[in-house]
């Protein structure tokens, strides 16, 4: 399905996003000889040190020999440094044409959004979070470029269909068929809120995110649809907003970019924002604990290279006793990726 | 190697991440003339049909930057993006190609 928010981008731009789809496409030998070196250099995963920095350091020796896990950093690093650059390239060959559009579908609608009055907290403020050159508020149209050139032309193309089939199914296992009033904490862009919105079409949707250039583009997104989102730019672990006022608090993808303190407050807020008997249904990356030796330090190493600061405290917690620990019943933890995190405010 | 600490999550910015070294210095070299010769072919293409259009009568750049590919041109372009890469990357790497 088409929209006036999808990117037309021009010949050089599109050239050059898609060559990171090349990148990733073209390296399939480049990286199976890397996996082989690997193999080679840890025949038995569990023999690795259990400290994670000791660990690195370990790998690092027994793969220094590896010319393919050296290019294999090369090609990682590059894609870490140019991906967000390229994309913004492509945005600026455009945009004259594009940003009248952007700037009607930002302001005639329904939509909702209010800014933050107050400084932002020290684990977002400066932190280029995956590398996105300048962080995700820099650029002016940042969350047009990351939410429609990147989301949709790079990620789509390297994961067809993945995220955003992901994401609606995600939506849908939350337990009623209908709730009235729900919370998405780290909306961005708006993709798993669309998502909670096609699968609850009568709700009152409410947003909340540090970042303005994403909700800037999320407010773009509901407004094109005539959705009546209200979008916050406030932080998860402490929204402001009513005690049991949310018949459903969700969140996508979020927990590992907050450090494990601030996770533990989103999910205490979480329950005191829901109503009695509320539902509570949260997703992230794959914990540590489903994971060998090996397993661990593959997804440490890309959270490393990869502007994720707080991935490793994140994948480490058991994210079903957190959601005990603040008060819900009935919690069930599942799935490897994302893994999905549910559970039941006591009525 | 550096341990990033993430009490200072800037200092994941850019990171002092460790890639080549001296010892990839002659595949660098192969794998750079792979590329300046992809590099070339094209070129040489794109400079041969402005000519031969041009001699038609035929500008064609406004339409090339709005052009938007349909599935079979962008499979197509995907397949040779692929394939231009793994040519760079497999000289890099030495990994030996069928």
């Amino acid at each position: 399905m088409t929209s006036k928010l999808d990117a037309v981008l021009h010949q050089r731009g599109r050239a050059g996003v898609d060559f990171v789809v090349h990148l990733a496409r073209g390296a399939s030998g480049l990286k199976a000889a890397a996996a082989a070196d690997l193999a080679a250099a840890v025949p038995d995963p569990a023999a690795l040190p259990d400290d994670m920095d000791r660990r690195h350091a370990h790998m690092a020796q027994a793969l220094g020999g590896s010319r393919a896990n050296r290019v294999s950093q090369l090609v990682g690093e590059w894609h870490a440094q140019m991906h967000g650059l390229l994309a913004r390239e492509a945005y600026e060959e455009i945009r004259e044409a594009v940003d009248p559009v952007l700037a009607q579908a930002q302001a005639d609608g329904p939509c909702t959004l209010e800014p933050a009055t107050g400084p932002m907290p020290s684990y977002w403020q400066g932190v280029h979070f995956h590398r996105t050159a300048g962080g995700w508020d820099e650029h002016p149209m940042q969350g047009y470029i990351h939410g429609e050139i990147i989301h949709k032309r790079l990620v789509e193309a390297l994961y067809p269909g993945g995220i955003f089939k992901q994401r609606r199914e995600i939506a849908a296992r939350a337990p009623r068929d209908h709730y009235a009033r729900i919370l998405d904490m780290g909306a961005s862009t708006g993709h798993f809120t669309h998502a909670l919105q096609e699968v609850y079409p009568d709700a009152q949707i409410v947003g909340v995110d540090w970042s303005l250039r994403a909700l800037e583009h999320a407010q773009r997104v509901a407004n094109t649809h005539g959705w009546a989102w209200q979008l916050y730019q406030r932080g998860a672990e402490a929204t402001g907003f009513d005690d049991a006022s949310f018949d459903l608090v969700g969140s996508y993808i979020l927990l590992h970019e907050i450090p494990a303190d601030i996770i533990r407050a989103t999910f205490a807020e979480a329950f005191r924002v829901l109503k009695p008997g509320g539902d509570m249904i949260m997703s992230d990356v794959t914990r540590y604990a489903d994971m060998d030796k090996l397993g661990q330090w593959k997804a440490d190493a890309g959270a490393l290279w990869g502007g994720e600061p707080f991935w490793r405290e994140s994948a480490s917690l058991d994210l079903a006793q957190v959601a005990r620990e603040a008060g819900f019943v009935d919690v069930t933890a599942s799935g490897i990726y994302p893994h999905v995190v549910q559970g039941r405010k006591p009525a | 190697m550096t341990i990033l600490d993430p009490s200072n999550p800037t200092a994941y910015n850019h990171p002092a991440r460790p890639t080549l070294n001296e010892v990839d210095t002659g595949a660098l070299g192969a794998a750079l003339l792979a590329l300046t010769k992809e590099v070339w072919v094209l070129t040489d293409r794109m400079m041969v049909m402005e000519e031969v259009l041009a001699q038609r009568g035929i500008d064609i750049s406004a339409q090339i930057d709005a052009h938007q590919p349909d599935p079979d041109l962008q499979s197509r372009l995907n397949a040779r993006g692929a394939k231009l890469v793994a040519g760079v990357l497999d000289a890099l790497s030495g990994v030996a190609r069928d």
